[in-house]
């Protein structure tokens, strides 16, 4: 028997968390974060046990159920960016106790405020994925964009405030877009549910219009290029556990939305045109954060615009799927591991570019000459994660790369295929200047060995990401269990062969 | 040509040009000004669309605390200091073009549809019995679809954390001491909005009003206290700031979780529904009202960092 | 027949796309917020005539949306006012330094 909220505790707890973080009179750090994570962690397995025993979940808040209330649905793809968002908020949790030593008396409010938003925005991302209703995507993801802008502001920096305010206006601007979009979708069918917006596929032009605003709204909520500018500056300026969320998770939900949107039946609407606007866009996004991210010198730069690379490779799903692929649950599963593992792989790089900066003083790479030897465990993780960013084997980015060209070659996308394997050469370029200069070892002893505050143990920092960047590889060992989950009422067609 | 035709192209027209007026101004001091005639303009025409409700909300949020918060910040900004120019003639030309085109495909397509409406109006109203409320929108936000409404005061919660990480080090420029008519303003004042404020969430179960139209009103008295003899204490270090800046959102997620024995989340049984929304709407009202204070105190540059740390 | 209150969702339409457009030409942050609530008024516009229309009572979901977006967007508009007026103090105090 399932109870029947089930399926609102993922969000509900984060939210406690976050309450308790900014109402309880005790500073609520150390091992009282722990254990809320831990416990917001725990508390999607009941989830994932249900799935496997029942089969999807479809359960009402408000009682009211479609088309009147909201629909939260729990299936394979959901639950396994459920485990996703999980992994990344532990450790980010973890690390963050580590991180935010007490410091300056100035920051300290502003450190303090991160705990409640973090907590926000994990539980916004958790609804996001469950929810059916395109209303509710709305809610969720301007809770995610106005807790990401909190979260970037936390830095202090003028250079990051100029982020965050580049970045609040394209987010308000962007989210009204999309809410026109829902607003004309729901006056042509009087739905505002996924499911039930199945049976209102006929093309009309109140329809088309809202589903091309709805994308455009999500396009520009996701970074997608040409509208990242904002993103370099802002991942690169926040504290490190900061940048590990908004680039790892983040970044992320907007187009597991969008994807959500277009693979759960509205995508038919989509005329060739806009599937192939969003491959060349996407290419253009993989391409463009490759070179400038080859330009760059300081390390956390390098990993954001890797970021708007990363996300180009996301969107060439929609490009690869108005064509009969053979085989589109593949294809599907592909940009899901690859969506899974960029944010991973990113949040573990983040967190070890934190480690490095907070040792070293300093993420100019010039400076950060023999790190390696003086960090062994912070270049480990940076190593392990890079593996997964530039899509080699045995990675789940591999995977999600390799069946993404698969797809592109038998689609007859060759040029797709081609921009794939240059953005995973692009990738390997800049990250290889990455370890050149972190292991060529230091010409002489230079005077920054100055008086630095004593940095923070490294444990409570690496372990987490260690376990974020190892994530990314373990699962490729016994693909069977993803691949299972996944298939569990799937949006996309199941393969008939295996 | 109907009255109602008349008076309906009268208004829209109005507003059309109110808004390319606006947009025309040459300095942030005008813009505002014209913004705030935009949006009680706005509150007017809604009224013949039926939408009392919006009507009342657009009326406290659009003229009145969007203006509020646009001419606070002005006191950091400028007044008076004129904008820069433009893009260049080519870009402008482009976006012309392209809003232009997608503004003749929106509107050729509202034409085409509008004769054929679509929705819920009929089962929203056929459930209006169970959900606690007379009025069809408060059922809507806060029984129906209360999920989004949590959420929602979330976001309002969660923007006025963030304006907390923009404390600058120093407080900001000293408040002029105010002077003996506003004194008196604000004393006759506030027994006013104190007797306002709980009609209007009273209100809202029955005709048009709500914790949104009640929380903009209290912002309004919010601002007033800041600006009088004793502003009122919004340091973040303060406890009971911050609970009473989350009671909204804290009662509205122990309601939430407590409806649980009901069934799912939210799930109020039909005789308790408007107890509960009773409940959650006052609790709202004074959380948003406290949210939208802070953000003016924000955008006034108010909030200084704390010195110490917190207990 | 059309009623007479399509001609609001048509002044929404445009007064979305006058407010689109000026963001779009201009760089001044302050001129770029007042741009963004004309874009929002015009769109909130836009879906109360479309829930409007019709005999009978107005549809109360779609008021329901709006009243959250318009919630959403003033607290969107008042965290980017209390940024840019930051950012302004910032960069003051950074000429100073120089």
């Amino acid at each position: 028997m399932i109870p029947p909220w089930l399926l609102t505790l993922p969000v509900a707890l984060p939210l406690a968390c976050a309450l308790l973080a900014l109402t309880l009179p005790a500073p609520w750090t150390g091992r009282w974060v722990r254990m809320g994570s831990l416990l917001c962690a725990l508390t999607i397995f009941p989830c994932i046990r249900a799935l496997l025993q029942h089969g999807p979940i479809r359960q009402n808040p408000g009682g009211w159920g479609a088309p009147l209330g909201i629909q939260l649905y729990l299936d394979g793809p959901s639950a396994l960016f459920l485990i996703f968002a999980a992994l990344l908020g532990v450790g980010v949790g973890w690390y963050a106790v580590a991180y935010f030593t007490p410091g300056k008396a100035g920051t300290r409010a502003r450190q303090f405020l991160f705990w409640p938003l973090w907590f926000v925005t994990w539980a916004a991302v958790n609804s996001l994925f469950l929810t059916l209703d395109l209303f509710n995507i709305y809610v969720s993801m301007e809770l995610v964009s106005i807790a990401g802008v909190g979260l970037i502001l936390i830095a202090g920096s003028s250079g990051a405030t100029r982020a965050a305010l580049q970045y609040q206006m394209q987010t308000l601007v962007a989210g009204l877009i999309y809410l026109l979009g829902v607003g004309l979708v729901y006056n042509a069918t009087g739905n505002l549910d996924l499911h039930l917006l199945r049976d209102y596929l006929e093309p009309g032009p109140l329809k088309n219009a809202g589903l091309a605003l709805m994308t455009a709204g999500l396009l520009i909520k996701a970074a997608l290029f040409p509208m990242h500018f904002w993103l370099p500056k802002a991942h690169a300026d926040a504290p490190a556990p900061v940048s590990a969320i908004l680039s790892g998770l983040v970044v992320t939900t907007a187009f597991v939305m969008l994807s959500k949107i277009w693979f759960s039946g509205l995508g038919v609407l989509a005329p060739v045109s806009l599937h192939l606007a969003l491959g060349a866009l996407g290419s253009a996004g993989i391409l463009w954060g490759g070179i400038l991210a080859l330009q760059q010198r300081r390390l956390k730069r390098i990993l954001a615009y890797s970021t708007v690379s990363q996300v180009g490779y996301l969107f060439l799903v929609f490009a690869l799927t108005f064509q009969d692929t053979p085989d589109p649950a593949r294809l599907w599963s592909g940009a899901v591991y690859l969506a899974i593992s960029h944010g991973l792989a990113k949040g573990a790089a983040f967190m070890a570019a934190g480690v490095l900066q907070k040792h070293e003083g300093t993420d100019q790479l010039s400076l950060l000459r023999g790190a390696a030897l003086r960090n062994p465990g912070a270049v480990a993780v940076l190593a392990v994660a890079s593996i997964n960013l530039m899509g080699l084997p045995p990675s789940l980015g591999f995977v999600g790369k390799w069946w993404m060209i698969k797809s592109a070659i038998y689609t007859g996308q060759g040029g797709l295929a081609v921009i794939l394997l240059l953005g995973g050469l692009l990738s390997g370029a800049y990250l290889f200047r990455v370890f050149e200069a972190l292991l060529r070892p230091k010409e002489t002893e230079s005077s920054v060995t100055e008086e630095r505050p004593a940095p923070p143990s490294r444990l409570g920092m690496l372990l987490p990401a260690m376990l974020l960047a190892l994530a990314t590889l373990l699962p490729v060992l016994f693909l069977s269990v993803p691949n299972r989950i996944l298939s569990i009422g799937s949006p996309v067609p199941q393969a008939s062969t295996p | 040509m109907t009255p109602e035709l008349l008076i309906d192209l009268i208004l829209s027209i109005s507003l059309l040009l109110l808004a390319m007026v606006t947009l025309r101004q040459r300095t942030p001091g005008d813009a505002v000004i014209q913004l705030m005639i935009f949006g009680l303009l706005l509150a007017l025409s809604w009224l013949r669309v039926q939408a009392p409700d919006l009507s009342l909300t657009e009326a406290a949020i659009g003229p009145g605390v969007t203006g509020a918060l646009l001419l606070a910040s002005l006191r950091r900004i400028g007044f008076h200091r004129p904008f820069p120019p433009p893009a260049s003639l080519p870009f402008r030309a482009a976006a012309s073009l392209g809003c232009g085109i997608v503004g003749v495909v929106l509107s050729w397509i509202l034409l085409q549809s509008w004769d054929r409406p679509q929705g819920l109006t009929e089962l929203a109203y056929q459930h209006l019995p169970e959900s606690g409320s007379k009025n069809p929108i408060t059922a809507v936000i806060l029984n129906y679809r209360g999920y989004d409404t949590l959420l929602e005061i979330g976001v309002l919660l969660v923007a006025a954390l963030s304006v907390y990480t923009l404390a600058a080090p120093v407080r900001g420029k000293a408040v002029k001491p105010p002077g003996a008519i506003f004194r008196l303003y604000l004393r006759m004042m506030t027994p006013l909005f104190l007797l306002v404020v709980p009609y209007m969430v009273w209100i809202g179960g029955y005709a048009p009003g709500g914790a949104f139209q009640a929380g903009a009103l209290l912002s309004g008295l919010g601002v007033l206290t800041l600006l009088g003899p004793r502003p009122w204490p919004i340091q973040l270090r303060r406890k009971l700031l911050r609970a009473s800046l989350a009671l909204g959102f804290i009662l509205f997620l122990v309601v939430a979780v407590w409806t649980w024995r009901y069934g799912d989340f939210l799930t109020y049984p039909p005789a308790e529904a408007s107890k509960w929304i009773l409940v959650i709407e006052s609790s709202c009202a004074l959380s948003i009202g406290i949210c939208l204070t802070v953000m003016f105190a924000g955008c006034a540059g108010w909030l200084s960092e704390e010195r110490e740390g917190f207990r | 027949m059309t009623d007479s209150t399509v001609v609001y969702a048509l002044a929404g339409i445009w007064i979305a796309m006058l407010g689109l457009r000026s963001l779009l030409v201009n760089r001044d942050h302050f001129k770029r917020i007042v741009a963004a609530n004309l874009l929002g008024s015009g769109v909130f516009l836009t879906l109360v005539a479309l829930a409007g229309r019709g005999e009978g009572a107005a549809d109360p979901i779609p008021h329901g949306m709006i009243l959250t977006g318009i919630v959403v967007a003033v607290s969107g508009t008042g965290l980017f006012l209390a940024l840019l007026g930051r950012l302004r103090e910032l960069e003051s105090s950074e000429e100073e330094e120089t």
